[in-house]
C-alpha cells in the first residue's frame, strides 16, 4: 500500500500501480504477463506505455479500465479501484481499444449519437460536444459516411471523438497510431496535446519508439516488465554524447555498418540513408574509423540521441551485424539486358470509377531497396500489390526480372519471395511443416528441400521450435520463420509488407541485418512502410500520394528537398510531410473547388436532442438497440437469414415437401390376359393416389423397380383367371415393393390392398356372393380433414426458422462484436450488464416477431393453412419460445467469443435438435426412450406443437400453458445462464 | 508441378488436423447424427397411445381392443368413459388416435350387419397418426377375415401377398443410414473447401498463396483435395457403424461406392469453392454453406419422395447435388447397384461437378485480379 510519505504529492499523480501482477491462467507460459509493474501516472499529462509488441501493454490498459482483473498488486486511479469501483470509474474514463471501437455499418454521426447516449451527455450539452469534436476532429463533412469506409486516420480520429465524450478525466489510448501515416499521427499528437491542456490524463501506449519522445512521461516495458519509468530525456541523457554518424562514406555503406557493428566501441548501429548511425559504449571511446574502410573523406560526427538507443541501452546493445544468411545464399547472377531487376511502366489501377494509381512508373536496380512511402489510402498499397502480382492493372505494365507479371505470372512469382505484415504463415501448423509448407508450394522436393530446410534452421536458430505451433511463437521467431519461408527458393527479389511493425528493436535489427545481407548478395527488395526507421534502409525510396508518385529519390536526397531554415536538418518523416504538403499546395486550386462541392451544409444542430424525459438507463438501452437495428438493416448476411431464407423454407416446406405420397408409380404385370385379369387391372387405374404402369414382364418390372423408377408392382401370373374361375380356387396377387423407401413401401401396400379389395368386392357383387365388410372403419381427422401434410408441415418450419433467426443469427452477432473488439469499447463505458443483455434481446426479439409475422400471412394466404387459435397467445408463445432461442444463442456467443465456434454450436445444439426432436417430422414417441427424455430439453419440441395446435385446433388452453411453461423455463435457464456469464470484464 | 501440389495438399492436411475446431468440427457432427439419426428419424409408428371409447358390451370390441393392445404401435391404450373425454383427449394430445365403438357394436357383428368403427385422427400431426391408421385398419381386416373364416360366409376368392425387396422387414433405418452417407459428408466437404479459404483470406495466408507461383487452378486442386479425403474418411466411419454396429448388410459393389462417393465430393468441393470465392469472412461462408444446404437436403429425397415435389420445382433439383448422390448411395448400399443403374444418376453428377468448379475457377480467377 501506499506510504504517508505519498499523500502529499497525491494530488499531482492521478494513477497509482503498485506491484501490479496479471497471470493469464490458460496460457502456458511460466511467465506472467506483467509482472510486478509499480508505477505513479502523472495528472494532466501524456503519459507514453511503450515497448514491442507483447510486452504487455494492453494488458496493463486493459486492468486501468478495469476490463480485466489484476492477479495481484495494488491499484488506484483517481482514487478508485478498478475492479470494484467499476462503475464509478467508467463515468470518469474514455477509453479508445486498439481497433477503435467503431461499429462500421453506423455512420460517423451515427457512432458519436451512440456513445453520446452510452456516456451519458445528452441536450445542450451534446450539441455544443459534436459541434467541438466535429471541428476538432475535422470530421464535419463526413458525418454520414459509415466508419467502416473511413480511412485509417480518419477512424482513429472518430475513435477518439467517441472516447472524448462525456468529458473523460482520465483517457487510455490503446496503440491508437497503429496502421496510420505520418500526418495522421502528426494530427492525433496535436489533438491530444490540445487536450492535455485542460487537464486531462492521457495514457497512450505505442511501439513507435520515437513517439516516445514526444511525451511527458515514459513506461518502457518489455516482456512484461517495466524497464523505466520516468520522461523520456531523462533517459535519453544517458545516450548524449554516444550517439555518432559516420558522414561521407564511399563505398558499400551496408558493408561499413556490419564492420562497424564489429568494433567493441559500438553499442548499436543502423543505416540512415548514405549515412550510418552509431552509438557507442561510452562516451568519447570511438571506433577506429580505418577500420571501417568507409573511404578517406569519411568522418565522424554527433548528433542528438534519440530513445530508441536509450531502449536499446537498456536491453544491452545490438546484435551482431553479420547475417549468416549470407555465407549459404548464393549471389543472384546480374542480370542480362538491364538494370531494372523491377520496373513499373505507367502503372494505372481503377476501381469502378475511382482512380487507386494514376500512371506510376519506376524502376528498381538489381541488389537495392526500394521502399514506396505514402499516407493512408494514397495508392501505396495497390502499387506494390500490382508489383507482386496481387492486382492486375488496369493499364500499364509491371515487370519482375524483365518478365511481365500479367502474362507470365507463374515464372515471375518463382523469382519473388513475399513476406506481409502479419507475417502469412499458417497459424496452426508447426513451425517444421510451414517451413515443408512453402519450401515445396515454390518446387523444392527431395533432398534439395531437406537441406535448405536444415539450412535455414541452422541460420534461424529454430531447432528448439520445431514441433511448436507457429502461433505459439515468440514474435521474434515468428519473423524469422516468416523471413526463412519468404527465401527458401532463393528468389532474386523480395517483397516486404511493413515488415518490422510493432517488433521490438533488437529484433528489427536483426531483421534488416538479414536483408542487407541479401542485398549485398544481389537480391533486389521493394518495402511499402509508415514506419520511418524503414524508410531509412531504404537506398530509394517512393512517394505515393493521391494516386501518383509525387517524389524519388534517396533519403537524403528527399532530406534535401525538406531543409530550410525552420527544419534545418529535417529527418525522413518532416521530409514526407513537407513533400505532401507542398504537393497539396501547387493543387490547392483544384482541391477548393473540389471540397466546395463536397463540404455539406449540415450543421450539428439537428442531432440534439430536446427534452431529457428518460433515464440514463434507458437512453443507453435505446441507443444500443437502435444501433443494434441499423446493423441488422445494413449487412445483408442478417437480411438473408432473417427473411430470404425463412421465406424460402416456407415454401419449400409448403409446396415443396408433400409426405402425402399422392402420385407413387406402381408397375403392373400381367402375365394373364384373360378378361378377369383386365378387369382387375382396372382398379389400380381407377386409384387418385397411384399411377398405374403396365410392365412388359416381370424382368422389366423388376429392373424399373432397381432403377426407383416405380416404387412396387402388383403381379398377376398366368394362371390367375382359371384359379378364380374355379369354385374352390384362390386366385394369387404379388405386390412388391421398394424397400430401400419403407415409408413409400408401406404407402404403395395400402394402396395396392385398397385397390385389390374393391375390385374384390366388385367381382362379389357381379357374381352375386357379396362379401359385404362385417366391420367398416370410419376414419375422420380432426383439424385436418382432408390430412393435408403441408397444414402441419408449415406450422413446425415456422419453429425452425424461429430458430434460425434466434440461435444461428444472434449467436454470430455477439461473437462478432467481440471479434472486432467493439465489446471492449461498449464495456469500458457506464452500460450495465443487463443493459447490455436487453440490447441484444430487444431487437432480434423484434425482428423474430416481425419474422413470424410475415410467416403468418404467408402461411395463412398464400399457403392457405388455415390459422384457429387467436393471435394473442401466438405471440405469447412466440416471445416465450424467442426467448430461449435468444437466450441459447447469446449464451454460445458469450460463452465462445468466436464467430467460427459460436455458429457451430448452434447449428448441432439448437437447429439439428430442432429438425430431429422437435416431434416436427418425426414422431416422438416412436424415438427410444432415451432420445425421448433427450426431446423434453428441446424448446422446439413444445413451440412445434403449440404452433400446431394454435394453426390447426384452435386455443387449447391446457396444452398450450403446458408448452408455454415449458418455453417460459427454458427461456428462464438460458437467460440466466447468459446473465450470470456475461462479465464486465475481458478476463 | 506435381511437388507443389503435394505440398498444398499436405498442408491442407495439417491445418484441418492440427486446429481442434476443425477437428472438432469434422467429428462432433458425425458421431451426433450417427446416434440420433437411425433411432430417431423415423417415420414408423411405435408406443403410441391409442385412446378408446368403448360403449359396446359384447366380444367383439373386447376382442379387438386386445388386439390393438398387441399392435407394436400402440403400447398404451388409454379407456375413456365419456364421449367428453374424447374432444379433451385429442385436443390435449394424450392419444395420437381414438377408436369409438358403439353400442351395437358387437350386435351388428352377430346379425350379419355392418358395425361401424369410429377412428378420430388427429390432423396436427397427420402423417404419424395416417400411419398408425393404417396400422390399426390391418389389425380390423385380420380380425374381418378370422370372422369369416368362422362363420360361413362365402369363401375369399383371392389372396394377396407383399414382399419389400431391398428391405424385407421395412426397417427405417436402412433407410436412414445410406441417406446419412449423403448428408453428412456434403457437411464435411463443404466446411472444409468454403470454410478453409475464408479464414484463410482472414488470416491473409490466402495473399501467400497468391504471390506465389501456384495457379489459382493448382490452389483449387490444394482445396478439393482435402474435402475429398474428409469425405471419404467420414463416409467409412458411417459405412463400417452401419455394417457392423447396425447390422445393415452392404449389397454392392464398396469400389463402385467409393468411386461415385468421389464423384459426389467433387461436385460439392465445386459447390464450396464457388462459395467461397463469393465470400470475404467466416460468417458469410458459414451462411452461404447454410443457405445452399437447408433447400438442398430438404429437396433430395431423403424426407420426402422426389416424385411428390411439384413440377418447377422437381426440374430444379436437377441440379441437386444430394439428390443423385442419395440415389446412388442407397442403390448400391441397399440395391447393389452395378454402372448401369448408377449412371442416369452419375453423369448428373459429374456434369454438376464441372459446372460448379468451372464457376469457381472463373470466380478465383477474377478475385485474383
Amino acid at each position: 500500500m501506499l506510504s504517508p510519505l505519498d499523500v502529499p504529492s497525491k494530488n499531482n499523480f492521478a494513477i497509482f500501480l503498485d506491484g501490479v501482477i496479471k497471470k493469464f491462467p490458460s496460457k502456458k507460459e511460466i511467465a506472467p504477463a506483467l509482472s510486478s509493474i509499480s508505477a505513479k501516472i502523472k495528472r494532466g499529462c501524456i503519459t507514453g506505455l511503450v515497448g514491442p509488441d507483447g510486452a504487455g501493454k494492453t494488458t496493463l490498459i486493459r486492468i486501468i479500465a478495469g476490463l480485466l482483473t489484476r492477479s495481484e498488486g495494488g491499484l488506484s486511479v483517481e482514487g478508485l479501484d478498478p475492479s470494484i469501483d467499476t462503475d464509478q470509474l467508467r463515468t470518469i474514463l474514455g477509453y479508445m481499444p486498439q481497433k477503435f471501437g467503431l461499429y462500421e455499418d453506423l455512420s460517423v454521426i451515427e457512432n458519436l449519437i451512440l456513445y453520446a447516449d452510452l456516456r451519458g451527455v445528452f441536450g445542450n450539452e451534446r450539441t455544443t460536444e459534436f459541434e467541438k469534436l466535429l471541428d476538432f476532429t475535422d470530421l464535419k463533412q463526413f458525418t454520414t459516411r459509415p466508419a467502416g469506409k473511413l480511412s485509417g486516420g480518419m477512424k482513429q480520429k472518430l475513435g477518439l471523438a467517441c472516447a472524448l465524450l462525456g468529458h473523460p478525466k482520465i483517457l487510455l489510448l490503446d496503440e491508437p497510431s497503429v496502421g496510420v501515416d505520418p500526418i495522421s499521427r502528426r494530427e492525433l499528437w496535436k489533438m491530444v496535446n490540445m487536450l492535455i491542456s485542460e487537464g486531462i490524463t492521457v495514457i497512450w501506449s505505442t511501439s513507435y519508439l520515437d513517439e516516445a519522445e514526444q511525451c511527458g512521461e515514459v513506461l518502457l516495458m518489455n516482456e512484461g516488465k517495466l524497464v523505466y519509468s520516468g520522461t523520456p530525456q531523462a533517459l535519453t541523457t544517458k545516450i548524449v554524447g554516444r550517439a555518432m554518424q559516420v558522414q561521407n562514406i564511399q563505398g558499400d555503406h551496408r558493408l561499413v555498418l556490419q564492420r562497424a557493428l564489429r568494433a567493441k566501441e559500438v553499442m548499436d548501429g543502423v543505416i540512415q540513408g548514405k549515412n550510418i548511425r552509431l552509438v557507442l559504449r561510452e562516451e568519447g571511446t570511438l571506433p577506429n574509423i580505418k577500420l571501417l574502410i568507409a573511404g578517406e573523406h569519411a568522418k565522424l560526427v554527433s548528433v542528438k540521441p534519440r530513445f530508441e538507443d536509450a531502449f536499446i541501452d537498456i536491453l544491452g546493445g545490438a546484435p551482431s551485424g553479420d547475417s549468416v544468411l549470407t555465407k549459404v545464399t548464393k549471389p543472384v547472377p546480374s542480370f542480362m539486358q538491364s538494370d531494372a531487376v523491377i520496373e513499373a511502366q505507367a502503372l494505372t489501377k481503377m476501381f469502378g470509377t475511382f482512380t487507386a494509381t494514376d500512371g506510376i512508373s519506376f524502376k528498381v536496380k538489381r541488389g537495392e531497396i526500394f521502399g514506396l512511402l505514402g499516407p493512408n489510402g494514397a495508392g501505396k498499397s495497390t502499387t506494390f500489390k500490382m508489383m507482386c502480382g496481387l492486382l492486375i492493372p488496369t493499364s500499364g505494365n509491371a515487370h519482375v526480372m524483365g518478365i511481365d507479371l500479367q502474362k507470365r505470372a507463374r515464372q515471375a512469382r518463382q523469382q519473388i519471395g513475399y513476406m506481409a505484415q502479419k507475417f502469412s504463415l499458417y497459424g496452426d501448423l508447426s513451425v517444421q511443416q510451414n517451413l515443408e509448407f512453402f519450401s515445396g508450394i515454390y518446387g523444392l522436393s527431395g533432398k534439395t528441400q531437406h537441406d535448405k530446410i536444415s539450412e535455414m534452421i541452422d541460420i534461424f536458430d529454430l531447432q528448439p521450435y520445431l514441433s511448436t505451433t507457429t502461433n505459439e511463437l515468440p514474435l521474434g521467431f515468428k519473423q524469422r520463420l516468416a523471413l526463412a519461408c519468404a527465401i527458401m527458393h532463393e528468389p532474386a527479389v523480395l517483397f516486404l509488407d511493413e515488415p518490422t511493425s510493432g517488433v521490438d528493436p533488437i529484433t528489427r535489427r536483426e531483421f534488416w541485418t538479414h536483408i542487407n545481407g541479401l542485398v549485398g548478395k544481389g537480391v533486389t527488395v521493394m518495402v511499402t512502410t509508415h514506419f520511418m526507421d524503414e524508410a531509412e534502409y531504404c537506398d530509394r525510396v517512393g512517394l505515393v500520394y493521391r494516386g501518383a508518385l509525387i517524389a524519388t529519390g534517396t533519403p537524403d536526397e528527399l532530406k534535401q528537398l525538406a531543409t530550410n531554415h525552420q527544419h534545418p536538418e529535417p529527418n525522413i518523416e518532416d521530409a514526407f510531410i513537407f513533400l505532401i504538403s507542398k504537393h497539396d499546395e501547387e493543387h490547392q486550386k483544384i482541391d477548393a473547388t473540389l471540397n466546395s462541392s463536397t463540404i455539406s451544409t449540415s450543421s450539428t444542430k439537428k442531432y440534439s436532442d430536446k427534452k431529457n424525459v428518460f433515464t440514463a438507463s434507458t437512453r443507453r438501452l435505446m441507443a444500443l438497440c437502435k444501433k443494434e437495428f441499423f446493423q441488422i438493416t445494413r449487412d445483408p448476411s442478417s437480411i438473408l437469414v432473417a427473411f430470404i431464407l425463412p421465406m424460402l423454407m416456407l415454401f419449400i416446406y409448403g409446396f415443396g415437401l408433400n409426405l402425402d405420397s399422392s402420385k407413387i408409380r406402381l408397375g403392373l404385370v400381367m402375365d394373364d390376359m384373360s378378361p378377369e385379369a383386365y378387369r382387375f387391372e382396372n382398379a389400380f387405374f381407377d386409384s387418385p393416389f397411384i399411377t398405374a404402369i403396365p410392365m412388359k414382364n416381370q424382368a422389366d418390372a423388376a429392373k424399373q423397380l432397381t432403377a426407383g423408377n416405380i416404387r412396387g408392382f402388383v403381379m398377376i401370373q398366368s394362371n390367375f383367371s382359371v384359379r378364380l374361375k374355379n369354385p374352390n380356387g384362390i386366385a394369387p396377387v404379388q405386390i412388391i415393393t421398394d424397400g430401400s423407401e419403407p415409408n413409400t413401401a408401406n404407402f404403395v401396400t395400402n394402396y395396392a390392398m385398397g385397390a385389390w379389395q374393391i375390385w374384390q368386392q366388385q367381382r362379389g357383387v357381379e357374381t352375386g356372393n357379396p362379401a359385404s365388410d362385417s366391420i367398416s372403419i370410419v376414419p375422420r381427422y380432426w383439424f385436418n380433414p382432408a390430412a393435408i401434410s403441408r397444414y402441419y408441415l408449415v406450422p413446425g418450419s415456422i419453429a425452425i426458422i424461429m430458430t434460425v433467426i434466434g440461435a444461428i443469427l444472434t449467436s454470430l452477432v455477439i461473437a462478432r462484436e467481440w471479434e472486432h473488439g467493439t465489446m471492449e469499447a461498449l464495456l469500458s463505458t457506464p452500460m450495465t450488464r443487463m443493459e447490455l443483455l436487453f440490447s441484444k434481446l430487444i431487437p432480434y426479439y423484434l425482428l423474430g416477431i416481425i419474422a413470424m409475422m410475415v410467416c403468418l400471412v404467408v402461411a395463412v394466404t398464400v399457403l392457405g393453412v388455415p390459422f384457429r387459435g387467436s393471435v394473442f397467445l401466438l405471440f405469447i408463445e412466440t416471445s416465450l419460445f424467442l426467448g430461449s432461442a435468444l437466450g441459447l444463442g447469446l449464451l454460445l456467443s458469450t460463452v465462445t467469443r468466436n464467430q467460427f465456434n459460436a455458429a457451430q454450436g448452434a447449428l448441432n445444439i439448437a437447429f439439428l435438435p430442432a429438425m430431429i426432436l422437435s416431434g416436427f417430422v418425426f414422431e416422438i414417441t416412436s424415438m427410444p426412450v432415451v432420445i425421448q427424455a433427450l426431446t423434453y430439453l428441446i424448446p422446439a419440441r413444445y413451440f412445434v406443437s403449440s404452433l400446431q395446435t394454435l394453426f390447426l385446433a384452435g386455443d387449447i388452453g391446457f396444452l398450450l400453458l403446458k408448452d408455454g411453461l415449458f418455453l417460459l423455463i427454458s427461456a428462464l435457464i438460458f437467460l440466466g445462464l447468459t446473465a450470470k456469464f456475461t462479465r464486465r470484464t475481458l478476463d | 508441378m506435381f511437388q507443389r501440389i503435394l505440398a498444398l495438399i499436405l498442408k491442407e492436411l495439417q491445418a484441418q488436423l492440427r486446429d481442434p475446431d476443425s477437428r472438432r468440427l469434422l467429428i462432433i457432427p458425425v458421431i451426433l447424427q450417427l446416434i440420433l439419426f437411425p433411432f430417431a428419424a423415423t417415420l414408423e409408428v411405435k408406443n403410441n397411445t391409442l385412446a378408446i371409447y368403448n360403449q359396446d358390451i359384447g366380444v367383439h370390441s373386447v376382442e379387438l381392443i386386445q388386439r390393438f393392445a398387441q399392435a407394436k404401435a400402440f403400447s398404451h391404450l388409454l379407456i375413456l368413459h365419456s364421449v367428453n373425454n374424447v374432444r379433451e383427449t385429442i385436443d390435449n394430445q394424450r392419444a395420437l388416435l381414438e377408436v369409438s365403438f358403439p353400442s351395437d357394436f358387437s350386435r351388428n357383428i352377430e346379425s350379419g350387419k355392418t358395425a361401424e368403427l369410429q377412428v378420430i385422427i388427429d390432423g396436427r400431426r397427420s402423417n404419424a397418426a395416417q400411419i398408425a391408421a393404417s396400422y390399426l385398419e390391418d389389425i380390423v381386416n385380420t380380425y374381418q377375415q378370422d370372422l369369416q373364416l368362422q362363420t360361413n360366409s362365402p369363401a375369399p376368392i383371392s389372396e394377396i401377398s407383399v414382399r419389400n425387396w431391398f428391405n424385407p422387414n421395412l426397417e427405417y433405418q436402412w433407410f436412414i443410414l445410406p441417406c446419412l452417407i449423403a448428408i453428412i459428408t456434403t457437411v464435411g466437404s463443404l466446411v472444409v473447401t468454403a470454410m478453409s479459404v475464408a479464414r484463410e483470406r482472414e488470416q491473409g495466408t490466402f495473399e501467400q498463396l497468391l504471390v506465389s507461383p501456384l495457379t489459382s487452378g493448382y490452389i483449387m486442386i490444394g482445396k478439393i483435395f482435402p474435402a475429398l479425403m474428409v469425405a471419404i474418411v467420414q463416409a467409412t466411419i458411417i459405412l463400417a457403424a452401419s455394417i457392423f454396429v447396425y447390422r445393415v448388410s452392404f449389397q454392392g459393389s464398396i469400389l463402385l461406392f467409393y468411386f461415385c462417393m468421389l464423384c459426389y465430393g467433387l461436385a460439392l468441393s465445386g459447390i464450396g469453392l464457388f462459395i467461397s470465392s463469393i465470400s470475404s469472412t467466416q460468417q458469410q461462408a458459414f451462411l452461404g454453406i447454410f443457405g445452399f444446404m437447408m433447400p438442398a437436403v430438404l429437396l433430395s429425397g431423403f424426407i420426402a419422395p422426389i416424385e411428390n415435389i411439384p413440377e418447377p420445382l422437381r426440374a430444379l433439383t436437377w441440379f441437386n447435388p444430394i439428390r443423385h448422390f442419395v440415389v446412388i448411395c442407397k442403390g448400391i448400399y441397399l440395391k447393389g447397384f452395378d454402372m448401369t443403374f448408377i449412371w442416369p444418376d452419375l453423369w448428373p453428377l459429374l456434369a454438376i461437378a464441372m459446372l460448379a468448379l468451372f464457376m469457381a475457377y472463373v470466380m478465383f480467377r477474377r478475385f485474383s485480379k
